[in-house]
This record gives C-alpha cells, structure tokens and sequence, in this order.
C-alpha cells in the first residue's frame, strides 16, 4: 500500500464484510510513534483463527488467499511497530497497529480525511466514528451527522466535498501543516 | 391440507407485501466499487472520490456511491458496476479519474454505457 490510509481502509473491509453496525477508527499519534485501531461489533474470531490471521494463505472468506492482515503485519514490522489482533466481549474485534515514526521505513499516513469520509458514504448502514489524536488535542468525526445532512441536502454530494474539506483542514492544523 | 383456492389467496396477499418491500432508493442508479485489497492497491479510493467529485460537480442527485469486497477479477482492477434501474448491470475494468468523468457524464447522467472501457462478454 502507498499509504497507511490505505492500510486502514483494507482493514477496515474486513470489519465491514463481518457485519459490523458500528466501527471506531482511531489514529492516535505522539513524538515517536503512529498507532491505529480499528474496533469493531461483527461476527467476530475464534482464537484459533486468530492465531492464524497474519498467515498470507490464510482467509475466512472463501478464498484462498488474505492478504489484508498480512500486508499490514509485513509494514508494521518493517518500521518496528507491531500488529495486535484481540477479541473484545461481548464481540467484534480490535485491531492495533503501532509504527515507529523516526524509522526509515517509515510509510506516510496520507489522507486520511478522504478515506474516513469515502468509507462512511459508501457504507450508509454502518455507523463510523473516527477519532484523531494528536498529541494532547483530538477530533471525532460522526458519519450518522454527514448523513442526516447528506439526506437534508436531497443526496446533494457538495455536501460530502464540503465535509471532507472541513475535516482536512482541522487535520492539518492539528498537526501544524505537516504531513505525518 | 389446504384448498387451491386458499393457497392463491395466500400468494396474492404476499404478493402485495412483496410489493410495499421494495426499497425508496429503486430509481436510484447505483455505482458499486470493488473494495478488496486488490482493488485498494490500484487506486479504488481514488476511483470513489472521483465517482463522488463528479456527480457533486453535475449536480446528479439520483445516483448513489457504494462498495463491495474483490470482483473477482484482481487484474482488471479498479472496477465498478454501474446499475440503473430497469437495465443491465455494466461493469467498467481498469478505471482511473479521465474515464469516471467520461462515465458519469455519459452513462449516467445521459443513460448511455461508454463500451470502451466495458469488460468484455
């Protein structure tokens, strides 16, 4: 992937073919590192399929190959992070990704805002919420209030470019007009 | 066992049930984006954020963009399936920002499918 933006769009379709209703993203970024999580109230894992979720040969679907996970755990590696797949009760799934920041393999984040707002338009029935942290300030992004206006507007999509603008902007400004 | 009589009745009351299901968005034309990590990796988020550009610069109200996992065919990603109501499904292969413009203004907002960039029967 040419971004982690893209690493966390992949991911997030796994929790999305689980039937998840609600789906947390978090970016959460300090001095040194990048961590994102994705956390879900699908279907669910068992531990065994768990264990073997990293494994490129291995799928739920059926097919033969998942490359999803592995793709991930392969990136978070590369830079010193690590990928931790966890159940939550009473279901869903947590996935947590770790970078190291300084390192030389080091992929950008990207656009993030893009991705938040693509994934909350084209998936009307699940309810996103995105929280992005920078240091000790934060900002939380609802896809059921971009939808009501969405709808308020007769499916007017400027509304979505609007949103999309708006939250590029109040990123940019909480990381101080640098790419992470 | 029930009579012949009371079985179409029965047909005829689920019938209209059936009817009242159908969904309000059944006039919309529907664009659906493969979204497997096939089609992320080639650029699918661009091709959504193209799809979403265009129809906002149109001013189209009556389409909608959605996704769904891998198509099935991972070389011949990006792709999307536009379905207007009452037609065939069309599946555009390989797309990028030039052709989603091309489509939007010709296949959806005049209704006629570009064939060029069609995947092939």
């Amino acid at each position: 992937m040419r971004c982690l933006a893209l690493n966390i769009l992949d991911i997030t379709q796994n929790s999305i073919k689980a039937k998840s209703e609600n789906i947390v993203l978090t970016v959460s970024i300090d001095d040194e590192t990048l961590l994102f999580s994705v956390l879900d109230d699908g279907e669910g894992m068992t531990d065994d399929k768990i264990s073997q979720a990293k494994n490129p040969f291995f799928s739920t679907k059926d097919k033969k190959v998942g490359l999803g996970l592995a793709l991930l755990d392969e990136d978070t590696r590369d830079c010193g992070g690590m990928l931790t797949i966890e159940s939550v009760t009473p279901k869903g799934i947590k996935i947590t990704a770790t970078f190291k920041r300084n390192h030389i393999n080091y992929i950008p984040l990207g656009d993030i805002a893009d991705i938040v707002v693509n994934l909350a338009v084209t998936n009307v029935n699940i309810h996103f919420i995105f929280n992005y942290i920078f240091g000790k300030e934060s900002i939380i992004f609802d896809s059921r209030r971009m939808l009501k206006v969405i709808k308020e507007n007769n499916n007017d999509y400027n509304v979505i470019l609007k949103e999309k603008k708006f939250l590029k902007d109040k990123i940019n400004v909480l990381n101080g007009g640098i790419d992470i | 066992m029930k009579s012949i009589a009371e079985i179409d009745k029965i047909k005829s009351e689920m019938q209209e049930k059936l009817h009242t299901r159908t969904p309000e968005t059944d006039n919309d034309i529907r664009i659906i984006v493969g979204m497997g990590t096939c089609g992320i990796a080639c650029g699918a988020n661009a091709v959504v954020s193209a799809f979403i550009n265009e129809l906002a610069f149109n001013k189209v109200m009556n389409a909608k963009v959605t996704q769904s996992g891998c198509l099935g065919l991972c070389d011949k990603e990006p792709m999307a399936q536009v379905i207007a109501p009452n037609q065939e499904a069309v599946t555009y292969i390989n797309l990028d920002e030039a052709k989603v413009k091309k489509i939007v203004s010709e296949h959806i907002i005049n209704g006629k499918a570009v064939s060029e960039f069609q995947l092939s029967k």
